[in-house]
């Protein structure tokens, strides 16, 4: 109780010197630029449907693999993650935050070796968007199944 | 608790730093500086242990005494089981303490070398910490090469080791007496903002010291902080006025001193990390005092208490603060 005094008296002084986080140009900063992203997937899927004759589904595919090795090659030559402080959730939002986040890890870890390093760290921090992305498709397949019958 | 000392002396002091601390108003103090932040290591963990062997190197190299010569070395830095410090100081060959207080550990290695000196038990000791910027946020963090925003509350953790050989052999500074802290906690909670964390282990031991000195504040020519950064430093400063009634103009912090906070944006609030006050203190304020420019000065270092493991198990982060009082001999 006497702590919990202590700590409310703190946290009024504390407040009064909190700095100020632009929120609202973050966001905007973060919408233009994830909106980049965004535009140059749709271009790169219309160039490939029109000049190579891909289908949508694989041109989408064909996209997202170009996005992974840009932002794993960007963050292997060490710009990447200055760009992802600049632009933000912009970039970790799409496909590019997620290599972003597996090659950073197996760079980090890369002098314990290939098994004990990069093998047991690179998931540090994509394990989590696999692990809920896995559940979550489950349970909206359950549901879909449930409600839909499975079409 | 406040131990008072009256035969130990700074003997010697030494500071090797990374490339953002070089870049900081600090540059001409420090004895040397690097480039890139792998020193010609491979891994970030051997990069610091190479800063604390150049660190050890420069003291004994300025002091001009060999490595048989000191009875002590103890050494403190971020790493899981202090590694930095306990590979660095294998070389030296004396015998060896390895203290943890977070960014604490450079004044709680002072106490500790004073505490023996004062008791007769040694003659010497070299109280050396170290931190590297890439080894804390691997550990603390994200990976190094993953840019996460981080807030302007968060703090930049220095990169270099600190040494200062302490001995009962008289020279111009002196180490008066020392303020242990206590482990506070005012139930904070959010690790990018470790001045906001840290300040009230400010408040208590400032307090304390004062109470048990019975000292003005303004007996004192400085007052520094380790790595508040610009908002802790503020916090402490209104804390103070509005609940003590003390007006802390002749305080700064160590974090803030450290670089150019208007022209090196990346370290946002400012500086972090055990040799963020000593790269300080052991260079700048020494120089101070040597050339008599000050003649008191408290030296608080500050350190949060806390691991990653338990702030995601929705433990408060507590903090320690440890003083000592610096005097011109």
């Amino acid at each position: 109780m006497v702590i919990n005094m202590k700590s409310t008296k703190y946290n009024k002084v504390a407040d009064r010197h909190k700095p100020f986080e632009n929120r609202i140009y973050n966001a905007f900063v973060a919408f233009i630029s994830g909106g980049v992203v965004g535009f140059l997937g749709e271009l790169l899927i219309e160039v490939f449907c029109k000049w190579i004759q891909l289908s949508r589904s694989d041109a989408g595919m064909l996209m997202i693999l170009i996005f992974i090795f840009l932002a794993s090659l960007g963050t292997g030559l060490g710009f990447f993650d200055k760009l992802v402080t600049k632009f933000k959730c912009g970039l970790i939002i799409p496909i590019t935050g997620f290599a972003h986040s597996m090659t950073s890890s197996a760079m980090d870890y890369r002098k314990e070796g290939l098994v004990y390093g990069i093998g047991s760290n690179m998931f540090k921090l994509a394990g989590t968007v696999i692990v809920y992305g896995i559940v979550s498709s489950w349970f909206f397949g359950l549901l879909r199944y449930l409600i839909g019958g499975g079409a | 608790m406040t131990l008072y000392f009256d035969k130990v002396y700074v003997e010697e002091s030494a500071t090797v730093c990374g490339p953002y601390e070089k870049k900081g108003p600090l540059k001409k103090y420090f004895d040397k500086t690097y480039d890139d932040l792998y020193f010609g290591e491979e891994s970030w963990e051997k990069a610091e242990i190479k800063l604390v062997k150049d660190a050890l190197t420069m003291i004994l190299k300025k002091s001009g005494y060999v490595k048989e010569d000191i009875d002590l070395v103890i050494g403190g830095d971020l790493l899981n089981q202090i590694t930095a410090s306990c590979y660095g100081c294998s070389e030296v060959g004396s015998s060896f303490i390895g203290v943890y207080g977070a960014c604490s550990s450079s004044v709680l290695g002072l106490i500790i070398a004073s505490s023996m000196i004062q008791g007769g038990f040694i003659d010497n000791a070299i109280c050396m910490v170290s931190s590297h910027n890439m080894s804390s946020e691997k550990q603390f963090r994200y990976p190094t090469e993953y840019g996460a925003p981080r807030p302007n509350s968060a703090t930049f953790t220095s990169t270099g080791a600190a040494c200062s050989l302490l001995s009962n052999e008289k020279s111009k500074i002196r180490i008066e007496c020392a303020t242990l802290g206590r482990i506070v906690d005012y139930e904070q909670n959010d690790p990018n903002d470790m001045g906001r964390v840290m300040a009230p282990s400010v408040i208590d031991t400032l307090s304390r010291h004062l109470e048990d000195t019975g000292r003005d504040i303004h007996y004192y020519d400085m007052i520094l902080t380790g790595d508040l950064g610009r908002y802790g430093l503020d916090i402490v400063k209104d804390y103070m006025k509005e609940n003590y009634s003390i007006d802390l103009d002749n305080y700064n912090d160590c974090g803030v001193m450290l670089y150019d906070l208007d022209t090196q944006k990346e370290v946002k609030a400012g500086g972090s990390g055990p040799v963020c006050s000593a790269l300080v203190v052991y260079s700048y304020i020494y120089d101070l005092l040597k050339s008599k420019k000050i003649k008191r000065v408290l030296f608080m270092a500050t350190g949060a208490l806390f691991s990653p493991t338990l702030l995601y198990q929705k433990e408060n982060i507590n903090s320690i603060c440890h003083a000592v009082s610096l005097e011109v001999a």
